[in-house]
């Protein structure tokens, strides 16, 4: 699956969150979207995982545009999977129940097909004895890896993640970084907005680099921390490296 | 959020002395008025008086099973639908917001009723009260369709919800919960409520207490056994709506 992004902008109100944006998301390695706060990172990820359509430019999916019907876009978010910062399971629902909705609903799986395959994913992610718990039982980290497991159930090509580990303490944020890095490892594409730089180091891949609205750069993530590109991305990791 | 555990011996022995206080209370004040108590007078009325019971009690029923409908009717037109619906349905709900309960039932029975040509009491009575009772109720599935977050909307797009599967699925389970103690103690208002159509001499339970009242010059004889025909439907919902509001603070 490739997408590709062309010169896309997005408008809030009168302001631009991005601008004249171009990418192409590299398959079979992680893309780390990095840049200050407001930067434009989440919206770039959103609109790249469907959620939302630019206002100027186009995306386009293995060469194709991507319309911009509800009912297309619905099928195109259907291929792949999205975790949010926070607030990603339905509070009804057990963890288990979490991660069989979709695929009975939107992918055709037959409530015990989707039940055995939620017991894989939760074995998968050590989750396993918290099947029946509900959100609000579990720990912050617990919760984060249960949404992981929900966007994977599919099995999508593409995984992507706004800030999957911001609202989490130092110890839960491991516990998610480290599932990460297998399902990476194992070759699934990653696209995710962060600003664990410890870890983007650690899982390499590409680094595309927004500030102010724009996207400023674009290339290995280890070339990315070796040698700030900019003075925008030196400006960065001076303050995140000074916390 | 949890009250801090008291041992049930004490909440017991605490509720005995609030109970005492408030039966005192009572107790002084009607013995200070000197009233001659006449209950033989009334206890020849106990059938009617049942049956008015009962009418109040179906009333409610009907009343209920009719408005909640209606309301989620008007919840509907109030935040989907066209502009003129929109309006319509804000200004009915505002109307009998924002006015006495009193003043439509005679307004709709003796004007709008008669001049439809609708003579029932009792069918012109569950009327009134419905479309009364809707627009609370609609207030409160307004308020439950609004507490669900967005976050919870977006995860239900990003894994590709069609929009009926995110009503039936995500927003009706999760409003339900939520207006579930309110709507038990609206239900509890609507049993009271319905007392005010004993202006247009629906023959509920209110009504007959007035005419036991009319018929034997027993007022305390006739009204506190009408304040516990009413406790005895209520007290349960009150109970209900507690009972949901515990549930709910757990759940979340």
């Amino acid at each position: 699956m490739q997408i590709e992004a062309f010169q896309v902008g997005r408008l809030y109100g009168e302001l631009w969150a991005i601008r004249d944006v171009s990418i192409k998301v590299p398959v079979g390695e992680p893309l780390l979207l990095l840049g200050p706060s407001g930067g434009g990172k989440s919206t770039l990820l959103r609109l790249l995982a469907g959620l939302e359509t630019p206002q100027d430019g186009k995306i386009t999916v293995d060469g194709k545009p991507l319309s911009t019907a509800e009912s297309d876009l619905r099928t195109y978010r259907r291929r792949l999977g999205f975790v949010f910062q926070e607030g990603n399971l339905f509070p009804h629902l057990n963890a288990e129940e979490n991660i069989t909705l979709p695929l009975i609903r939107a992918h055709g799986f037959s409530q015990k097909e989707a039940q055995a395959r939620a017991k894989e994913l939760l074995e998968r992610f050590r989750l396993l004895n918290r099947a029946s718990y509900r959100p609000a039982e579990l720990s912050g980290g617990q919760r984060q890896r249960v949404a992981i497991a929900r966007a994977m159930g599919h099995d999508p090509e593409i995984l992507l993640l706004d800030e999957p580990t911001s609202a989490l303490d130092p110890e839960m944020s491991a516990e998610v970084t480290d599932a990460l890095e297998t399902l990476s490892q194992e070759g699934k594409t990653l696209v995710l907005a962060t600003h664990a730089t410890g870890f983007a180091r650690r899982i390499g891949g590409q680094v595309a680099f927004l500030h102010d609205h724009r996207l400023t750069w674009c290339g290995p993530t280890k070339d990315f921390f070796q040698n700030p590109p900019n003075e925008g991305a030196r400006l960065y990791l001076s303050r995140i490296y000074r916390e | 959020m949890k009250p801090h555990s008291t041992p049930r011996w004490l909440s017991t022995v605490s509720l005995l002395f609030v109970l005492t206080l408030l039966g005192g209370f009572l107790t002084a004040s009607f013995s200070s008025l000197h009233w001659e108590w006449n209950w033989g007078a009334v206890w020849g009325y106990r059938e009617k008086f049942l049956q008015g019971w009962l009418t109040t009690l179906l009333l409610s029923m009907s009343t209920l099973a009719l408005s909640i409908p209606l309301g989620l009717a008007l919840t509907a037109g109030r935040v989907g639908g066209y502009l003129p619906v929109r309006q319509f349905c804000t200004l009915i709900i505002e109307l009998v917001r924002g006015t006495p309960l009193l003043v439509q039932i005679l307004v709709l029975f003796y004007i709008v009723g008669s001049a439809l040509g609708l003579e029932n009491r009792f069918f012109a009575g569950i009327l009134i009260l419905s479309l009364f009772e809707a627009a609370y109720f609609s207030e409160i599935f307004r308020g439950a369709w609004q507490s669900i977050p967005q976050s919870t909307l977006n995860s239900a797009r990003a894994i590709g919800l069609t929009p009926q599967d995110t009503f039936t699925q995500i927003i009706t389970p999760l409003a339900l919960r939520n207006c579930l103690p309110s709507l038990a103690s609206q239900t509890a208002s609507l049993i009271k409520d319905s007392s005010l159509l004993s202006i247009i001499a629906v023959s509920e339970v209110t009504h007959v207490a007035q005419e036991i009242n009319a018929f034997t010059y027993s007022t305390l004889e006739s009204y506190l056994p009408l304040a516990l025909a009413y406790l005895l439907l209520t007290a349960p919902l009150a109970l209900l709506s507690r009972k949901w509001e515990r549930s709910l603070a757990y759940a979340n």
